[in-house]
């Protein structure tokens, strides 16, 4: 049942363990396992707009790999890992490529078999995804415009200290547009943060970004008001970070300020950073 | 960080995806070379120079985060644009894609053109020429004086073997915060003029965390 799934990956731990996962993730997304649409041949994969950059971004993502891994069997995934973007793209031809997306879909591959990562993937760039691979940003950054509203009612001391260092938003892009798979050393922070997201709505990564700054409050506030030196401190995720509770209050700061109450001021935030 | 105080000069290097810009900044500063992921929004990493802070934003190359470029060239005083000496669309890319971004908001912006992979490339199969390279780069600073500058705006540079790459930013550091012979060599830097094709390639001696 879809509503206990839901639960489950909410609550405190997730999934626990990838065979769970292999199971639970196909259902929550309404993935019907047995009809994977067939790859398609090579050459139209290779055809495809972005091939060469995807070649390239994933050549270069060696850190997203397990630290053991032999280079022979790295490069064999390395090859699925291209395959499995390429096929959502030439699948979807109304969706673009972005720079962090790999890194969504070599999460599912360390998880699930090429087949069924195409596939939950696919799903998510329906729902989950779908604002990040627009041609232009503009979508992206209305997502990430809903930050300040969150922190500015939570903590208006901090959100104030953060807009007058002039901070903008982008230290939190890779957290956003990656789900944090950019950003985090462990696999295992990374899966568990993406039984949440799956099971949640589109802008939870954001409500857990505010709840990380709000954790991070006080070294925050000693730090220099000053754009680069925030940006820096942020941009950087402890791996020590207490994620459970983080979830949590994550959780909370969307029931307590859910985002219908905030797209108002999201929409009317005009940094001009942001232009 | 030393003495967290506001950046003195601010470096911002732009160019498109895979021509080595995290590379060519992170030979400088940590002088290493290894494989680096995609930058996704824009890294920073503090420098000093002399007595001064400088900050040296590393944006990403995806042409989709081109918006974002106007919040980074803003207060900018210097622009490395890289190019990948082994991809001449690349260098195409500095004239199609970022030279428009500069003109409009950073007139007294510095602009250094850098090309990157040297080492990938022999002469004879270059496509962009040194004279090309040069032209881009003078026409990029035009309406700014760069009779102080004491090198030419333009560098071919490997960030594999270190070539030519503190040079860049030496270059740059020494015409927006000038240091005298006696700063320089108080501050253990080299004292020497920097001349591109004369000197052996350099490696940066200073070792500094990136932050």
């Amino acid at each position: 049942d879809v509503s206990v799934l839901r639960q489950l990956a909410i609550n405190r731990g997730g999934m626990l363990t990838n065979e769970l996962r292999r199971s639970a993730w196909p259902k929550q997304l309404g993935v019907d396992l047995d009809n994977i649409s067939p790859k398609p041949d090579e050459e139209t994969l290779k055809n495809h707009r972005d091939y060469t950059q995807v070649v390239m971004d994933v050549n270069r993502s060696l850190k997203r790999f397990p630290p053991g891994m032999e280079d022979e069997e790295r490069y064999a995934l390395q090859d699925v890992l291209i395959s499995v973007i390429m096929r959502v793209l030439v699948n979807n031809s109304q969706l673009h490529y972005y720079q962090g997306f790999h890194d969504i879909c070599v999460t599912f591959l360390l998880v699930v078999e090429e087949d069924v990562a195409f596939a939950l993937v696919e799903k998510l760039t329906q729902n989950h995804l779908r604002d990040f691979m627009d041609s232009d940003m503009e979508r992206t950054k209305n997502m990430l415009n809903y930050l300040y509203p969150i922190i500015n009612k939570a903590s208006p001391n901090l959100g104030e200290f953060m807009e007058r260092a002039e901070l903008g938003t982008i230290f939190c892009l890779s957290w956003l547009i990656t789900w944090y798979g950019h950003v985090l050393n462990d696999i295992k922070h990374i899966v568990r943060l993406y039984d949440f997201f799956i099971a949640c709505h589109p802008l939870m990564p954001i409500y857990l970004a505010a709840a990380i700054v709000l954790y991070r409050q006080d070294e925050i506030l000693s730090c220099e008001c000053e754009m680069c030196f925030i940006h820096s401190l942020l941009s950087r995720i402890p791996e020590n970070l207490p994620f459970e509770e983080l979830i949590t209050q994550a959780g909370d700061l969307f029931l307590q300020f859910p985002p219908k109450d905030l797209s108002d001021e999201a929409k009317r935030i005009r940094y001009d950073h942001l232009h | 960080m030393s003495g967290k105080r506001k950046p003195d000069l601010k470096v911002i290097i732009m160019g498109d995806y895979a021509v080595g810009k995290t590379s060519l900044v992170c030979r400088y500063i940590e002088d290493k070379f290894i494989k680096h992921e995609p930058t996704i929004g824009a890294a920073f990493f503090l420098k000093q120079w002399g007595p001064y802070n400088v900050a040296v934003w590393d944006t990403a190359g995806d042409e989709r985060y081109t918006g974002l470029s106007h919040f980074y060239c803003r207060n900018a005083g210097a622009a490395i644009l890289a190019y990948d000496m082994s991809n001449p669309q690349t260098f195409e890319s500095l004239w199609a894609r970022f030279m428009p971004l500069l003109n409009s908001s950073t007139e007294k912006c510095l602009k250094i053109v850098v090309g990157t992979k040297m080492d990938l490339i022999p002469p004879e199969e270059r496509d962009i020429t040194l004279e090309e390279g040069r032209k881009l780069a003078h026409e990029l600073n035009e309406g700014l004086d760069i009779s102080k500058l004491a090198c030419e705006p333009y560098f071919e540079t490997s960030s594999k073997d270190g070539s030519h790459v503190s040079e860049v930013f030496e270059c740059i550091f020494q015409y927006c915060l000038p240091l005298s012979g006696d700063q320089r060599s108080k501050f253990g830097l080299s004292t020497s003029t920097v001349d591109l094709y004369e000197k052996e390639p350099k490696r940066a001696t200073a070792k500094k965390g990136c932050c």
